[in-house]
């Protein structure tokens, strides 16, 4: 699996656990869901396109 | 109106040691006992498919119990979802593959799996004693 689908697979896992511990009803369920969800990808691919100006190490042995 | 309120307010259900052992020991098994059962069925699925990942993964199922303290805690909270890691490591040997590509990725998602039941204990907690709904 690639590095992106496991995020995001990762991302809808916790997403959609937090969203039904921490709120009732469907609409708010969704709503707390889509926040955490895209919080958690964006911030992921923010971070990964501030690194990518950063030089890479040395290839893995 | 005072009243009211009271009418609406949640009311203890359950004995909440019983409801907290049953979350740690099977997933969602503490909601079910609280009579929640959708809720118990939702996130049983959760923590299980979680964990499940973490396994194929080949991620790491830590098993130390003396040595360096974040070793230690992982072990704590990995075992925090209770008899399905415990059975991964006492029947299967479980431990995880240090060489295996998704090593690094399958031990977040089976510590994580840990973290979400110790936080269904705490749940399953107050929805006994009448804190939450």
């Amino acid at each position: 699996m690639s590095h992106f689908l496991l995020m995001v697979v990762y991302a809808a896992l916790v997403s959609s656990f937090l969203s039904l511990l921490w709120r009732r009803g469907a609409r708010e369920q969704s709503l707390l869901f889509l926040r955490i969800f895209v919080g958690m990808v964006g911030g992921g691919l923010a971070l990964a396109w501030l690194m990518y100006s950063f030089p890479a190490g040395p290839p893995a042995p | 109106m005072p009243g009211h309120e009271d009418s609406a307010a949640p009311v203890p259900v359950g004995n909440p040691y019983l409801a907290v052992i049953l979350a740690w020991a099977l997933p969602g098994a503490g909601h079910a006992y609280l009579g929640r059962w959708p809720r118990a069925i939702a996130f049983s699925a959760l923590v299980i498919a979680t964990l499940a990942i973490g396994y194929f993964l080949d991620g790491r199922l830590p098993w130390t119990f003396s040595g360096p303290p974040l070793s230690v805690l992982a072990t704590f909270g990995c075992l925090g979802s209770g008899a399905p890691p415990i059975a991964l490591h006492l029947s299967l040997g479980y431990e995880g593959t240090v060489e295996a590509a998704g090593y690094e990725y399958g031990s977040a998602f089976i510590l994580t799996a840990g973290l979400m039941n110790l936080l269904l204990l705490l749940d399953a907690w107050d929805i006994s004693k009448g804190r939450k709904p």
